[in-house]
């Protein structure tokens, strides 16, 4: 659906995009990941057909937005990160603006925007100006006036950026309901933690430059220096300690009353042989999980430690 | 299907009660001309009586009242509309619409338009003392509003094509009064001096009227003065320019109103036209691709010749 191809973009001397290559299928959610400066909303504004790059390519369903941005229209929404809204304008002639504006003929558009303000759940919010709406509700309208030509692909910048945490979780309601609806999405956020569950792959951006891109699981195996196992035996925990001991990828065994946490630093298959062992010498296992690690610091780690 | 840009403004500016403020004033404004014009004809006149052959003068001064009020007014509604989109946030999401630039900024220019002609028909029933006297007769009235709507085109154009470049509403404001000083006052210099200083060698008629063809008040002098037949511009161009002069030349000097018309829809079109491009945040790489063709051709042509 998305392919970024060595995109460039430089302002001066000053190099904002830096021979970005990435590739998004069709239905996929891809969280942009990046910290301030990254050059996240430069590409998304590329990619949205309102900056030119200096070199490389944007293509989206076959056809190259840096040479034919005007054709890509209809196929992409776009939801800046800081937008504004009309003064003395309803709900519904907002949306009936932007129906207007996509060409969308008169008759369409009162089912169109009926359905889109459900989506949103501002459909009680229609008669209300958009000047007097909350700024969660505002970020839910535009995401709305960014469907109102159904497009295939969704670019938002920092949908959720200063949305208090039930306006996140609404938000975040909405996009799980578009994922559903299989449009594919390009959801830029400093909050990496709370887009990680939804998204099917994530992009870190750094100094304009690609850091890491694919699944989350994938990014962490990647990227994290240790995995923590945590096993919990429901007796013989000598035993298992003992095993556990011999083992030569495993460190730090960490001993708690009823469990036991150990970093491990071989792969998958050579901590499937220690589960084995466990089980071949008749301990009873209760759990035997690796920890899910923190997203955060394998963020920090990717960008240097540069802020979120 | 009507332009999404103009239809919007129409909902929001008839909603704010600025528009209905300049309307006010407007109509304020020209009742008070007529006022006044009325009390000091009564008090010039020896019988202390108005006089209805005087009525035709009450036609100038309203015009006269309503092209000052629509040359201040038209910048002051159109200069802040494109920085006002950008000053909003909202220009990013007019241009990821379909709705070309050019639409976009004919949107912006024609709801400006649209409330001048919205001024312009609130103020027949003051035009209309004009008729229940006679004197003058409604094609000339329809003739005075099509100059009004095209000055208004023409500074419209120039407003919009600052307001993409000026964040700011006042200097685009200020520049486009400094425009309309310059055509009124700069052109009149021009061909004080150049009578000045062609006047041992017989000025030509036809360099004066090239010379004021650009200003707008030379240019609604000319359109009162052919309606209400006195023909002083021609009489003055005449006396200004030398000896044999073609037929066209002489029509011109009559109707330099209306070269004056066809000059404000040229120039406000141009300003329309560089103003989209100013907004299309393509247009580099249109260039950048036409460059590179060209590039491309020049080479190709190299190559051939060798």
């Amino acid at each position: 659906m998305l392919e970024i191809k060595e995109l460039v973009k430089k302002y001066g001397k000053f190099t904002a995009v830096d021979h970005l290559s990435i590739s998004v299928g069709k239905g996929e959610i891809c969280g942009f990941v990046g910290p301030n400066g990254a050059g996240k909303t430069t590409t998304m504004r590329i990619m949205a057909g309102l900056l030119n790059a200096t070199s490389g390519n944007v293509i989206i369903d076959g056809v190259d937005v840096t040479k034919n941005p005007r054709a890509l229209r209809e196929k992409i929404g776009y939801m800046p990160d800081f937008f504004g809204v009309y003064d003395n304008l309803k709900v519904t002639e907002y949306m009936d603006f932007y129906a207007g504006a996509y060409g969308i003929p008169y008759k369409e558009r009162g089912p169109i925007m009926d359905n889109l303000l459900e989506i949103v759940d501002l459909a009680h919010k229609k008669d209300s100006y958009v000047d007097s709406l909350s700024r969660g509700m505002k970020q839910r309208l535009c995401l709305a006036r960014s469907l109102v030509h159904d497009p295939e692909l969704l670019i938002l910048d920092e949908p959720a950026s200063g949305l208090d945490p039930r306006a996140r979780v609404e938000m975040k309601e909405v996009l799980k309901q578009l994922q559903e609806m299989g449009k594919t999405i390009i959801i830029s956020s400093h909050i990496l933690p709370e887009l990680a569950e939804m998204c099917t792959e994530v992009c870190i951006i750094n100094q304009g430059k690609l850091a890491a891109q694919g699944s989350v699981q994938e990014i962490m195996h990647k990227l994290s220096q240790k995995r923590i196992v945590h096993v919990r035996p429901l007796k013989e925990m000598d035993k298992m300690l003992q095993i556990l001991k011999e083992q030569p990828l495993v460190r730090a065994i960490v001993e708690n009353t009823k469990d036991v946490e150990f970093d491990f630093t071989g792969t998958d298959e050579q901590l499937a042989n220690i589960l084995k062992q466990l089980v071949v010498a008749d301990i009873p296992l209760l759990s035997f999980k690796e920890k899910e690690g923190n997203l955060e610091e394998v963020f920090m780690q990717v960008t240097g430690g540069e802020g979120v | 299907m009507m332009n999404p840009v103009l239809r919007r403004e129409a909902i929001t500016s008839l909603r704010g009660w600025k528009n209905y403020a300049v309307l006010t004033f407007y109509l304020l404004m020209m009742t008070l001309g007529a006022g006044i014009f009325f009390y000091a004809s009564v008090f010039q006149s020896y019988r202390f009586a108005f006089d209805p052959q005087t009525i035709v003068y009450l036609y100038v001064v309203l015009a006269a009242i309503q092209m000052a009020l629509v040359v201040l007014s038209v910048p002051a509604l159109t200069a802040g509309s494109i920085s006002g989109e950008r000053e909003r946030q909202t220009l990013d999401l007019l241009l990821v619409t379909k709705l070309s630039p050019f639409s976009i900024v004919i949107g912006k220019l024609l709801s400006s338009m649209a409330f001048v002609l919205l001024l312009i028909i609130s103020t027949l029933p003051v035009f209309s003392i004009v008729f229940y006297f006679g004197s003058v007769g409604i094609g000339a009235l329809l003739g005075m509003i099509g100059f009004t709507l095209t000055t208004a085109f023409m500074l419209g154009g120039i407003s919009i094509f600052f307001s993409c470049i000026y964040k700011r509403t006042v200097v685009s404001i200020m520049l486009v009064y400094i425009i309309t000083g310059v055509l009124c006052f700069g052109t009149l210099i021009l061909a004080a001096l150049h009578i000045f200083v062609r006047s041992y060698q017989d000025p030509s008629m036809a360099e004066m009227i090239v010379m004021l063809i650009p200003n707008p008040g030379v240019g609604f002098f000319s359109l009162v003065d052919s309606q209400i037949g006195t023909n002083i511009t021609q009489e003055v161009l005449y006396n200004g320019g030398n000896g044999t002069q073609s037929s066209f030349i002489l029509w011109a000097a009559k109707n330099i109103w209306m070269l004056h018309m066809a000059f404000q829809l040229v120039v406000g079109s141009i300003f329309i036209i560089l103003a989209a491009g100013l907004i299309n945040p393509v247009r580099e790489h249109k260039q950048k691709n036409k460059s590179t063709q060209t590039k491309k051709k020049m080479k190709k042509e190299k190559k051939g010749e060798e």
